[in-house]
């Protein structure tokens, strides 16, 4: 929680965000956490949650704790507001999976900080593939004799990372010492690859590997993965829902009816106006022409305000694991790099 | 009986008309010129004559219905002696007999005279020519109304107008509205603020035309402004030589509704014009106020053409000035039905066709 005096020139949400990543909150290196600031002085407030936390506390619960909350704020009762607040996190803590979904461990030390970075955000965002499958690299400096595979189970059966939202996993285990890669699937997500598709994704990620570009190699790995996923459901589509239905008729019924119907309207307009040419006796409206030429003069013009009143409407709720896309909804990467989501309000 | 006016050539004694291409009288027999300027000695007198009230003479001979000598004036042509008969507007005519113009001294005489007159522009000629391509280019007027109809007659006539300058304090008052618009993640915004809005305003108007002749179709006549004040000059009989002319039977007290009634409309609008910067607009309130206002008597120049066709009389109309013409036409229904039908079959196919080939390609 902070409550700072003054917002600045920034937006409930941007002030908070930004002191989250400045000040060096959240835990391990993906920042999670949550964080409520108030500005008692401005009345405005702002709950946010970055890293893993967006998942435990999504856009359904955020609204949960604020209502919980926001009665005592807007009443000026602060301490059994943040009280509240403080209670419902840790019972929402409680309750959620904490354990953090790997995307990257890179243990061969390919990469730097920065890099491990982007390829973490680029690996999480194309895992988000309709919530389907999650895609992960993994780096080795020695895999000495054990197989990628046992290496993979051995990793998730140990208890300390947790799945996506689903058991199916493509893996991309890079042994350097050998200098080789090797793909990996776990769970049903050998449906979505063929083995000249995995076979093709390690040439791949060798090539670039052995050029000396690992960021390329690991962002190419996770784009590449996500195409066949999305390629898969999209035939599966055009297969369960009758693709020979989807070719074209020549004769519809639904499409004869609109286009007579339009074309009666371009009929009824095209003869009213042709009509219309037949009459060219009408009465004059107004004297315009008659008006002496800089003649008006305004003597009095005032605008004088009455009243406002404002009329607000509910929005439809927000969806954080939007379907067919690579990135989810509501979530985005703050300029710490960091990713966030949140909302706030007046009270 | 009533006197009558006519010009006579001073070189061959024949009638004088006023020619519209010349802007000059002209003799039509030994085409002798003459400046109008030169005749303003014939109006003198009348300027100085008293309007008299309308004798009614009843003509021997024959005897008339019940009401039918109402409002009928005879005058004796004095080119050949022939009566010229015709209701109490009549102002300047023809004698059915030798065909030469007349002109009704008594409709212009002291009160009755007016104070402006729009000299004819534009000759008979030029009013057949605009009804011939008033027609054309009509793909819904019956082939057979330009084969068959005749023109049953084309004349010229001074048509009586008063002429309105009025100097006008309008205040309006308005309720407006403006918006503003946000959203935050649980709900959209929308303030409105409301606003009292005042405008008052002096304005003029000059020449505002009104038909001053119950014969006339006020939308008809209405149809052909505008009429160009700066061909304007006062007024004098010679002009009328040649033409028909009506003196008023509307009076400018009567005429002043109809005026007014333009005046205020072209009055608001030129005010709403001066509100902007709101999302709407609603007038309240409207109080339009005449001042200084006065009029002018003015004969304007007209060709009416009536033509007969199927049984019905269609009237046109050309403003004798601007060569403006308007007139009803009918319609063909089964034109009419021709052109719906294959226009909204021709456009169902289209759209049908562009449909099945979206959805090829989709």
């Amino acid at each position: 929680m902070i409550i700072p005096r003054s917002l600045g020139y920034k937006s409930a949400e941007t002030f908070t965000e930004d002191f989250y990543d400045n000040n060096g909150y959240g835990q391990s290196t993906t920042k999670d956490g949550v964080m409520l600031m108030v500005c008692m002085e401005e009345r405005d407030y702002s709950l946010d949650s970055a890293g893993a936390a967006q998942d435990w506390f999504d856009y359904s619960t955020r609204l949960k704790i604020e209502d919980d909350f926001l009665p005592d704020l807007s009443n000026g009762n602060y301490l059994s507001a943040f009280l509240t607040y403080a209670s419902d996190c840790e019972r929402v803590l409680k309750s959620v999976d904490r354990r953090e979904v790997l995307y990257l461990s890179d243990l061969g030390g390919f990469l730097t900080a920065q890099q491990q970075t982007i390829v973490t955000r680029t690996l999480e965002s194309n895992s988000h593939v309709g919530s389907l499958c999650d895609i992960v690299v993994l780096t080795v400096m020695d895999l000495s004799g054990q197989s990628a595979s046992d290496y993979v189970t051995t990793l998730y059966s140990n208890g300390a990372y947790r799945h996506g939202v689903s058991d199916d996993k493509i893996v991309m285990v890079v042994d350097r010492a050998a200098s080789k890669c090797y793909c990996v699937t776990g769970g049903s997500a050998s449906r979505y690859f063929a083995d000249a598709d995995l076979s093709n994704m390690e040439s791949a990620a060798a090539a670039k590997l052995s050029g000396g570009d690992p960021v390329g190699a690991f962002t190419g790995f996770a784009e590449t993965a996500y195409s066949r996923i999305y390629s898969y459901y999209e035939s599966q589509y055009q297969n369960n829902y009758g693709y020979a239905q989807r070719t074209p008729q020549l004769l519809s019924g639904p499409r004869a009816f609109i286009s007579l119907g339009f074309g009666l309207i371009v009929g009824l307009i095209v003869v009213s106006s042709l009509k219309n040419q037949l009459k060219s006796v009408r009465g004059q409206v107004a004297a315009t022409d008659y008006m002496r030429k800089d003649s008006m003069r305004l003597t009095d013009n005032q605008d004088l305000y009455l009243y406002s009143n404002v009329a607000k409407t509910p929005r439809a709720t927000e969806n954080r694991t939007g379907s067919g896309g690579g990135h989810s909804g509501g979530s985005h990467f703050s300029s710490g790099g960091i990713s966030h989501s949140g909302h706030g309000g007046k009270f | 009986m009533a006197e009558l006016m006519e010009y006579k050539c001073p070189c061959c004694g024949a009638g004088l008309t006023f020619s519209s291409a010349l802007q000059k009288m002209k003799c039509e027999y030994c085409d002798s010129e003459f400046d109008v300027e030169t005749l303003k000695a014939y109006d003198e007198a009348l300027k100085k004559a008293e309007a008299k009230d309308p004798e009614v003479d009843v003509p021997t001979g024959s005897e008339w219905k019940f009401g039918e000598q109402d409002g009928i004036r005879v005058y004796v042509c004095q080119s050949c002696g022939g009566e010229v008969l015709g209701d109490d507007t009549l102002a300047a005519s023809a004698c059915p007999f030798c065909g030469n113009p007349v002109i009704m001294k008594e409709q212009f005489a002291g009160d009755l005279r007016p104070d402006l007159v729009i000299p004819f522009k534009l000759d008979k000629a030029a009013a057949k020519a605009a009804f011939e391509k008033h027609l054309m280019g009509k793909k819904l007027l019956p082939k057979v109304f330009r084969s068959e109809n005749h023109i049953d007659e084309i004349k010229g006539v001074y048509v009586p107008f008063w002429l309105f300058d009025a100097d006008v304090d309008a205040t309006v008052r308005y309720h407006g509205t403006r918006t503003r618009a946000w959203s935050d993640l649980r709900y959209n915004y929308v303030e409105t603020s409301h606003f009292s809005i005042l405008r008052s305003a002096e304005l003029g108007f000059a020449g505002i035309p009104v038909d001053g002749s119950k014969k006339m179709d006020d939308a008809l006549m209405e149809s052909l402004e505008p009429f160009d004040l700066k061909d304007a000059v006062d007024f004098q009989t010679a002009y009328l030589s040649g033409y028909f002319a009506d003196r008023y039977d509307v009076s400018a007290e009567e005429s002043t509704p109809r005026a007014n009634e333009r005046l205020r409309i072209s009055t608001e609008n030129a005010v709403a014009g001066t509100v902007s910067g709101f999302a709407t607009v609603t007038p309240e309130s409207a109080n339009v106020k005449t001042v200084d206002s006065r009029s002018q008597y003015a004969l304007f120049p007209v060709w009416l053409l009536n033509t007969t066709w199927n049984g019905q009389k269609y009237t046109f109309a050309m403003n004798g000035q601007t060569g403006k013409f308007v007139g009803d036409l009918p319609l063909d229904k089964g034109a009419y039905a021709r052109w719906l039908t294959f226009v909204g079959l021709g456009a169902a196919a289209g759209l049908y066709l562009l449909m099945t080939a979206c959805s090829f390609f989709a």
